[in-house]
């Protein structure tokens, strides 16, 4: 194995780690960019809904698990 | 606005909405907060202590257990691993839990990870004082207990958290939950690997990797320490604590899906920076700059994240005092961020690499981001954890201001000692010689310095005091029974049915395109997995050992990385039992063993290092520091006998020295049965011992050598009945560090007297220039 690696050129391991990070970045970006305000908002706003704040839904019957959420807070 | 899937997705068999009742569990996070605050106390006031003993040696009261070598590692395990790693803890359980809308998969676990995690913590402090260590920074537990934090870490924490997120009533996983999931991954992978040891007796071992490749293992595995405990998870903190806070969603979650990945990805090949101009590859060097520079955009990129979530919440931030913690952590954070990625670039790093200056950028970053990030989690969660109002909101207030003031008094003289350290080792006078040859000229020159540092840590101290006994007077006030409330949510589907993937809009395009975007539309691949806890992990792990094996394959396996050197023989069994003591004394906190190519470096200390001397380097210890002078051609530097008196009191060879006694040495026995399984644990690793791993012929060898340079000692003029001494031992491994490549190729593995005189060296340099040449290949 030693021979092996020691028999390759060091430029393709950082060629082909440039080509995976590119891949990889594009993938995250084509995800973020194509992404709806309306899931970017339910996603962003999971934290301020931990199931404590239940009573203030009480009187509408709806569980804050499948409340909207603040509209127009998160990007 | 609720998900468009979970808005379709039928709930329960009948499709009716089936709510479930639970409880958090909130008795564990209060234990992990009560432990992050104790433990926040020991650290910082260890930290003090080491501050103090650099500014005056005596402070150390001469006992051999509070030296500085000793305390360092004390330190800093106590400050990352106790404080910080039970703050992390105390994120994680609370806010995971809450994301999940679940209680914790096991309160067993929960209850085993606490007591084990303290237990590993007490552990460490019982052994590091004793000189019990591995010798690497920041991995310096010994292999008990190393396998002891593998079984906390994944066997409880680990499968506590993914059992939890299995159980979870929250469809998609939020970004904090990814940064927890990269955290308890990556830890593992390093902490496993870099701990590769094998055992020599219950508190000592010897790493499997030796010289360069350890080196490369341990700042592999020291760099992302830091990004992967220091890092992640006080983001995923900042990313739940902070919305909590301010009561507004994070700014953007899209920026916090990019900021995710391409942390995660480019930290990971960010450690070599930490070796520039060291015997390591260049290529590897200069790759892990590369990815340190580019690691400036996703960290920014989090911390833009961060103080735009407060957009709109700017009034409430000029009162709450826990907001004000956050932004001050936050903004260190970025200023810690820019740093580091200057100090990876090499020309900086000539300069900054083993002065203080380092020590001030590390500060900058624990101190304001992971401990400013700390506190304010602390502060918010007193009063919701003990039902109680907090104690007193202006000692908090008071806390916040002490501690700013405490951080910059703490960095901002240690950013002018370590340029002003760096530019005094390479200044050069009109006839081009160094223009301070004398090492501890440019210790003294700092004393201002660190004193001023000892009043900014004093100041950071006294916070973390406030914090206390805000901490202690409110849990005295708790409610006497907690309310716990039944919490409802609906349980997730036992299948989820995707929503239909959204139609391209590329018709008419062509066929590749159409394939590609039936893949990507809408970055679909990706919301699956935010959803898919087994998927993600797997990517998260694919995408952080990628980065490792592009690194660590070439520097394994590539033979022309570590030229052999002909002349380069192990350490006779003396010395071995020499560089153990070394090692037990933390030496390598203070003393480096790597002269750079750098002609300030080589004019002070001699010919640069070489890969191939530190082939039986079991473990490698080229330290990161130079409070003391580099150690790597110290032998025949000086006679035997200035190496003793200089054990039992540096200042009496130097008045201005700040190294600490170690008299004891003079005393203590050295332990000649031990040698023998040592040499043969060295030989099982693939040292070429040859005789020497014979039964009793390693302990014989180190008597006959003891017993030499002891009669040499007294011919000197020194102390008698040194032979079975510490000291003796120490003093053949100094004696014998950077002689080897001088020596030529055929020359016995060790002298038979320990080399005295500076001659001697000065002779051997004739011999290395061409024994080098002839040997080893290009770097």
């Amino acid at each position: 194995m030693s021979s092996i690696m020691s028999s390759m050129e060091l430029w393709v391991w950082p060629s082909i780690a440039m080509v995976i990070f590119l891949g990889v970045f594009v993938g995250v970006a084509i995800r973020v960019l194509r992404a709806t305000k309306t899931e970017c908002d339910h996603n962003a706003s999971i934290p301020l809904f931990d199931g404590t704040e239940q009573n203030q839904f009480a009187s509408s019957g709806t569980h804050p698990a499948l409340a909207p959420s603040q509209k127009g807070e998160a990007r | 606005m609720s998900h468009p899937a979970q808005a379709t997705q039928p709930i329960g068999e009948d499709g009716a909405t089936r709510l479930e009742s639970f409880k958090y569990d909130d008795a564990i996070v209060r234990k992990f907060v009560l432990a992050t605050v104790l433990w926040g106390v020991v650290g910082m006031l260890v930290g003090l202590i080491i501050a103090v003993q650099l500014a005056l040696p005596a402070a150390n009261l001469g006992l051999e257990w509070t030296s500085f070598g000793r305390l360092r590692p004390l330190h800093t395990n106590a400050v990352i691993f106790a404080f910080a790693g039970n703050a992390l803890f105390a994120a994680i359980y609370y806010s995971t839990q809450r994301l999940c809308k679940a209680r914790m998969f096991s309160d067993v676990l929960s209850n085993l990870h606490f007591w084990g995690w303290q237990a590993i913590i007490v552990s460490a402090a019982l052994t590091l004082p004793f000189g019990i260590t591995q010798g690497k920074e920041y991995a310096e537990l010994e292999w008990p207990i190393d396998l002891a934090i593998a079984v906390v870490w994944l066997g409880f924490f680990g499968v506590n958290f993914f059992g939890t997120l299995a159980v979870r009533r929250e469809r998609h996983m939020y970004v904090a939950l990814w940064f927890y999931i990269a955290t308890i991954v990556t830890v593992t992978m390093l902490h496993v690997f870099n701990s590769l040891a094998i055992p020599v007796t219950l508190t000592k071992s010897y790493s499997v990797y030796a010289g360069v490749q350890d080196a490369f293992m341990q700042w592999w595995y020291g760099h992302n320490a830091v990004a992967f405990f220091l890092t992640t998870p006080f983001l995923g903190l900042m990313y739940y604590f902070l919305p909590k806070a301010a009561e507004k969603p994070v700014y953007s979650y899209r920026l916090s899906i990019v900021h995710f990945w391409s942390l995660v990805f480019m930290y990971i090949w960010a450690g070599p920076h930490h070796l520039h101009y060291t015997a390591l590859p260049a290529w590897a060097s200069t790759l892990g700059m590369l990815f340190s520079v580019m690691l400036w955009m996703p960290s920014w990129g989090g911390m833009i994240n961060g103080l735009l979530t407060l957009r709109g919440a700017w009034n409430r931030v000029a009162v709450d005092p826990i907001l004000k913690f956050y932004v001050l952590g936050i903004t260190f954070y970025g200023m810690a961020t820019f740093e580091g990625p200057m100090l990876s670039i090499k020309s900086v790093n000539a300069l900054s690499h083993y002065t203080d200056w380092t020590i001030a950028h590390v500060h900058s970053g624990a101190l304001g981001w992971n401990g400013f990030m700390s506190f304010g989690m602390i502060y918010w969660l007193l009063p919701r954890l003990f039902q109680t109002n907090l104690w007193s909101k202006k000692l908090m207030s008071t806390h916040l201001w002490i501690g700013t003031i405490g951080i910059l008094l703490y960095v901002i003289p240690i950013y002018t000692g370590g340029i002003t350290q760096g530019l005094m080792w390479r200044a050069f006078d009109a006839s081009g010689r160094l223009a301070f040859p004398d090492f501890v000229e440019t210790v003294t020159a700092l004393m201002p310095f660190c004193w001023i540092r000892v009043v900014g840590g004093l100041l950071y101290f006294v916070g973390v005091l406030m914090l206390a006994l805000n901490t202690v007077m409110t849990v005295l006030n708790r409610a006497k029974v907690y309310d716990e409330p039944i919490i409802t949510a609906p349980a997730l589907a036992p299948r989820y049915i995707d929503p239909p993937v959204p139609e391209t809009q590329l018709a008419g395009n062509l066929g590749v395109a159409l394939a590609a975007d039936s893949v990507f539309v809408s970055g679909w691949f990706h919301r699956v997995w935010e959803r898919k806890p087994l998927k993600f992990t797997i990517l998260a792990i694919v995408a952080v050992v990628t980065a490792s094996l592009f690194e660590i394959i070439p520097t394994f396996l590539i033979s022309s990385n570590v030229p052999t050197i002909a002349s380069v023989k192990p350490y006779t069994p003396l010395e071995l039992a020499g560089r153990e003591i070394y090692i037990a004394e933390g030496c390598y906190n203070c003393h480096s063993q790597m002269i750079r190519p750098i002609w300030a470096e080589t004019k002070r200390y001699g010919e640069y290092s070489k890969p191939g001397e530190f082939v039986y380097d079991h473990p490698f210890q080229w330290g990161s520091r130079r409070i003391g002078p580099d150690l790597a051609r110290e032998g025949g530097r000086q006679s035997n006998d200035w190496h003793v008196r200089h054990f039992k009191n540096p200042r009496d060879l130097n008045a201005n020295s700040i190294m600490p006694t170690y008299e004891h040495l003079l005393n203590q026995p050295l332990d000649f049965e031990g040698i023998q399984r040592r040499v043969d644990v060295m030989a099982m690793l693939g040292v070429p011992y040859g005789e020497n791993v014979k039964s009793g012929k390693a302990i014989e060898a180190a008597r006959v050598q003891a017993k030499q340079m002891a009669e040499d000692l007294v011919k000197q003029g020194g102390f008698e009945g040194m032979g079975d001494k510490k000291v003796i031992a120490l003093v053949a491994y100094l004696q014998r560090l950077g002689k080897d490549i001088s020596q030529p190729a055929d020359a016995p593995a060790a002298p038979a007297v320990a080399p005295t005189a500076r001659e001697t060296f000065k002779a051997g340099d004739k011999v290395l220039s061409a024994n080098v040449s002839a040997k080893e290949g290009a770097r």
